[in-house]
């Protein structure tokens, strides 16, 4: 009979004390260690940002003086425009609130916009998440929308101190509550991951069977307000296409995302306004 | 994982050659500290359940390691076949993890993945022998090492 050589079973024994050990390890351990492996991260992501940054203003000093002087013309255009329509938003808002007082209607929920920068992307095929410069120490918990100029970005998943990461709206564990700009009935929104050519994709299903759409003018999908996340109207994206789904008695659709969505430079975090109260009275 | 902020960006998974320079060179109790190191690393910046990555470069260690005086770790064809087999089991594996709750979205993610698993062998076929010269010029920077722990029967 063959001698066994018991060297041999060392990496096996190794591999089975291991798993034993990870095994036998309180969540608390474990959830600490992400936790310290991540805070040692972050500052490698905002280090990388920062010089991507500085990359960027090195680039902008070659633009000639002529360009820049065109810009400012642009930009003080827009800024004189932009001006009347803070005005007539403050306007509106005044009209609202009195309407309200006289009313004696219920505050509503608001939120405090805190922008953000993008630091890191991880999207691809298996999941689609970025990383913002800002963290718990801003007020952001879990959970919180993120949303920029196109539309719903998506929710916060997790947060550090000085970081946190998003996942994105085409991610495929993302949901939310959705209906179409003008129709009141709610449906079901998931994320369904980026196509081969970098889209942005997700579905829908849930729609009433009375919808028609078309890809000349699709109809445009907007958040609900349901579920307190998301204020009402945010755009999610277009559907030009339904059919009817497995139970026949809704529709089911594709749903295509924003384009700049992939590529997003800067988002704004919606933090409710009462919680950003009670966590500055905590401090 | 490559983890670029750019709009540009393609999802490549360029992990092999990270898995594949300790347990060929190191020591099995060196090799068994930093595998948990650098797969505690991975698992803090990835998506997947917390100890997969820890798991995988353990599991692929421990396999080298076992084998190691078969293969010639002082040129780069092993540690760069190595590499590529470690990096395709990797990203088969997140692949299964990441669409067993998604079998709606299966059909998009297939052609995808197997883009990126593509574009990613064809980035590692330029990057691991650059990386593994790279490590061994730091051995010899540092005059720890250089030599495998073990050399290889010719």
């Amino acid at each position: 009979m063959a001698r066994i050589r018991l060297e041999r079973l060392t990496p096996l024994v190794t591999l089975l004390a291991f798993l034993f050990f990870w095994w036998i390890t309180p969540s608390v351990i474990k959830t600490f260690t992400k936790s310290t492996f991540e805070e040692f991260q972050a500052p490698i992501w905002v280090i990388t940002h920062k010089l991507e940054t500085l990359a960027n203003s090195a680039s902008l000093k070659m633009i000639k003086k002529e360009t820049l002087l065109d810009e400012i013309k642009s930009l003080r255009r827009n800024n004189s425009y932009f001006q009347q329509v803070i005005n007539f938003n403050k306007s509106q808002t005044d009209e609202i609130k009195r309407l309200e007082a006289i009313l004696q209607l219920p505050s509503r929920t608001q939120y405090k916009y805190e922008i953000a920068h993008v630091i890191q992307r991880d999207i691809g095929s298996w999941w689609q998440f970025i990383r913002i410069n800002k963290g718990s120490k801003h007020g952001i918990l879990e959970g919180d929308a993120v949303i920029f100029t196109g539309g719903v970005v998506g929710r916060v998943s997790q947060t550090n101190y000085y970081t946190s990461r998003v996942s994105l709206l085409s991610n495929n564990d993302f949901r939310i509550s959705a209906c179409f700009k003008g129709d009141d009935r709610p449906l079901f929104f998931q994320g369904k991951g980026v196509s081969l050519w970098g889209e942005a994709n997700g579905y829908i299903k849930n729609a009433p069977q009375d919808l028609r759409t078309d890809s000349i003018n699709p109809l445009q999908l907007v958040t609900t307000g349901l579920g307190g996340t998301f204020p009402e109207g945010i755009k999610i994206g277009f559907v030009s296409w339904l059919e009817p789904d497995n139970t026949g008695m809704f529709q089911a659709g594709n749903v295509n995302l924003d384009k700049r969505l992939l590529g997003i430079k800067e988002v704004a975090i919606l933090i409710p306004y009462n919680r950003a109260d009670s966590e500055i009275n905590d401090f | 994982m490559l983890l670029i902020n750019n709009s540009l960006y393609i999802n490549t998974l360029i992990i092999g050659p990270a898995f594949v320079i300790a347990p060929l060179y190191l020591r099995s109790d060196q090799f068994f500290i930093t595998s948990l190191i650098t797969g505690l690393w991975f698992d803090a910046s990835m998506q997947t359940p917390f100890g997969l990555f820890t798991f995988l470069i353990i599991l692929s260690g421990l396999i080298v390691l076992s084998m190691r005086r078969r293969f010639r770790a002082e040129k780069n064809l092993h540690p760069s076949i190595l590499a590529h087999i470690i990096n395709f089991s990797v990203g088969l594996t997140i692949f299964l993890i990441s669409c067993q709750n998604e079998i709606e979205n299966l059909f998009t993610m297939i052609p995808t993945s197997i883009f990126e698993l593509f574009i990613s062998h064809i980035i590692l076929l330029f990057l691991a022998p650059w990386f593994f010269n790279l490590q061994r010029s730091f051995f010899e920077l540092l005059n720890t090492k250089k030599d495998p722990e073990s050399l290889p029967f010719v």
